[in-house]
Formats: C-alpha cells, structure tokens, sequence
C-alpha cells in the first residue's frame, strides 16, 4: 500500500540542500555543488585526461588554430602528380599480378580509364611494358547543364505558364502558312505595309515646301 | 456602387501590396531628384527593355488587328489592361486601358510614367519592320491613368 505522506516528506528531505557541509568549505563551483546537492557526488565529473606528448614528426606538421594560414593556397594535386601516383599503383597492382592470374584486357582497361589523356603506364605484365593510352576523343568533358545560362524572360514565363496554367491565352504564334500573306491577312493590309506608308510621308512631307518656293520663284521670275 | 467605387476597388487590386509603397517610396524618391524629362527618358529605356524580354510573342505577328490581338493577350496576362489599335490621320492610335502605372507610382507620376509605355510601344514596332522615323507619343491628358492615349506616326512638334 502507498503511504504518501510519510514517504514523500522522507524523500523531500532527502533532496534539500545539505548546509552543514557547505559551512565547511566554499571553494569551487563543483565542490559547493556537491555540498548543496549530495546527488552531485554520485556523478563524479571526468577530468580531462593529459594529451599524449606528440612526437617530433608529429610536431613538424602541428599548425595550431591560431598561426595564421598562408594566403597562398595550397597547391592541388597536379594532373601530372596524379597519373604518376596511379601508375605507380598500377604497376604495383600488376607486379601482384604477375604473382598470380595474368589479368584480362577488360580489367585492365578499366583500370586504364582512370588514367589522364596520353599518360603511358608502363606494366612489366609478361616482362613486356604495356603501354595503356586512353582515346583522346573519351576525355571531352560536357559542360554542365547548370552552365548554361537559363531563360528567365518574361516571353518564356508566359509560355510555360500557357503550357501548365491557362492553356486558353495562348500567345499569337506565326501561322504555318507564313508563307502566304494573303491567307494570313484575310485582306487586311500588313503591318510593313502600313509602316511604309507612314514612313513615305516622311518623305512626301518636305516636297510641298520645295514645290511652293520654285513655284513663287517662277511667279517672281514672271 | 459608384463607377468610382468599383474603379477605386479595381486601383487596389492592381498592384501588390509587397511592391505598392516600394515603388511609391522609389517614384517619389526619384520625382525629387530629376526632372519630368529625364525621368520620361529613363522610363522610356525601361518600357524599351521591357519589350525586348516580350519581342518573341509579337515577332510572327503580321496585321494591325494581329498586333492588337497578340498585345491584348499579352496585357491581360500581366494584368495590365487591354488595348485598342485604330489607324487614322496618318497614325496608329494606341488607347491603353487600365493600365496600372498611376496605381504603382502615383497619380502625379504619370507625365514621366508614361514613358514606359512610349517605350514599349516603339520597341514593339520597331522590331515589327517600322523605321526611327516613326515614334510612339502619349497624347491627351491622362489624368488617372485609365486610359491612356498614344500615337505612332510622324514626330509630332
């Protein structure tokens, strides 16, 4: 049976903080924790533990957070250095071979495919070099299709949006019988046609001026 | 309800409240640093670059009621009105209807605003086939911004 009033007070007690050791010393965050709280002490803190010492290889390649990096950049793995760190993988690969199964072509040209254009490895497969060359047509790189720059027009938006949205409004498109002005129209006259018309104005327009002075320079002359 | 009150609701709809004070804020800010004709210029290149991102949709088209047609369905989708084209007077005649400039940049603004349609217009022509010599201007006073009026013919002095 629970009896709470009696057990509940017991363990309450138990929780409150224990004074009398915290008179008997004040030093330390952790140590006055434990004081006023006697369940700190079952979860003893781990202390860090010391570094191992380092090593003098190891010391010659500690850069510490706070030494300023170099503003030039490290250099990145030449395209040489790398050919020349797979080759020599390959050859180890093939003098492990030759312990072994003499491997296939196959294999061996899946591993050539990892290699840089022109790069010649040298193999001692049969005690005879293998000169792996890759195809120089297999190393044109496509450019990525994000590369290429997207169409944000206004012209396109409206098109896609006639695709998804409202295919009713679409955009006048020219009609396949371009061709034949006649049909387009309907008897309509076209539109460079009535620009020219405006346009012939333009030229029309100065003649009367001309016209009107050599007129009154021949009535003068009369 | 008043045509007034309907037109106020219409003004309110036009443009979106995310831009409506910035582009207030941007034309008053401008308003008070340049003058109306500089202002009708830089408006004129900005209706010009407008059309230029819209030149695929009018390229094919051949006809005045085509031009009409293809400009409507262009504006309507952009919600910016409709059109009317007329030719008469040695002139094509373009009334543009509800078109939200005063509504983006204030009533006041339209005198230079309207420059963005001039803009637009003579661009749309010119990559139709028309020379320089022909230009787009706003004719008419245009109060509010509802009905806008423009003429592509022979400058006018």
């Amino acid at each position: 049976m629970f009896k709470p009033s009696h057990d509940l007070s017991a363990l309450f007690r138990s929780l409150r903080p224990n004074e009398s050791n915290s008179r008997e010393s004040g030093s330390g965050v952790a140590t006055q924790a434990e004081q006023h709280w006697p369940l700190f002490k079952a979860v003893e803190p781990e202390k860090p533990k010391t570094p191992p010492l380092l090593s003098v290889s190891e010391r010659e390649h500690w850069v510490s957070p706070e030494t300023p990096q170099s503003s030039v950049p490290k250099p990145a793995l030449s395209l040489h250095e790398l050919s020349d760190k797979m080759s020599k993988g390959l050859e180890n690969m093939s003098g492990r071979d030759n312990k072994s199964a003499p491997r296939s072509d196959a294999v061996r040209r899946q591993q050539h495919d990892s290699l840089t254009p022109g790069h010649i490895a040298k193999s001692s497969h049969n005690g005879q070099p293998v000169v792996l060359t890759k195809p120089q047509e297999n190393h044109t790189f496509l450019a990525p299709a994000a590369s290429q720059s997207p169409d944000f027009s206004l012209a396109t938006k409206l098109s896609k949006a006639d695709t998804f949205d409202r295919p009713s409004l679409k955009a006048v498109t020219p009609p396949s019988s371009f061709e034949n002005p006649q049909k387009v129209t309907g008897g309509e006259e076209l539109l460079k046609s009535v620009f020219t018309r405006l346009e012939r104005k333009v030229q029309i327009a100065p003649k009367p001026a001309g016209n009107l002075s050599a007129f009154l320079d021949r009535l003068g002359k009369r | 309800m008043t045509t007034n009150n309907l037109q106020n609701y219409f003004r309110g709809q036009q443009v979106s409240l995310q831009w409506s004070p910035v582009l207030r804020a941007l034309a008053a800010e401008m308003a008070s640093h340049s003058e109306t004709r500089d202002l009708r210029r830089l408006f004129f290149n900005i209706g010009e670059r407008f059309a230029k991102d819209t030149e695929g949709l009018f390229q094919g088209v051949q006809t005045i009621s085509q031009l009409r047609d293809s400009l409507n369905d262009f504006w309507f989708r952009t919600n910016w009105g409709w059109i009317d084209l007329n030719e008469a007077d040695e002139a094509i005649f373009i009334t543009h209807h509800a078109a939200p400039l005063a509504e983006a940049f204030g009533d006041g603004t339209l005198e230079w605003g309207v420059g963005l349609l001039e803009g637009f217009y003579q661009s749309v022509f010119n990559v139709l086939g028309a020379s320089d010599t022909l230009v787009v201007q706003s004719i008419g006073d245009n109060v509010d911004g509802m009905r806008i009026q423009l003429r592509f013919g022979l400058q006018e002095q």
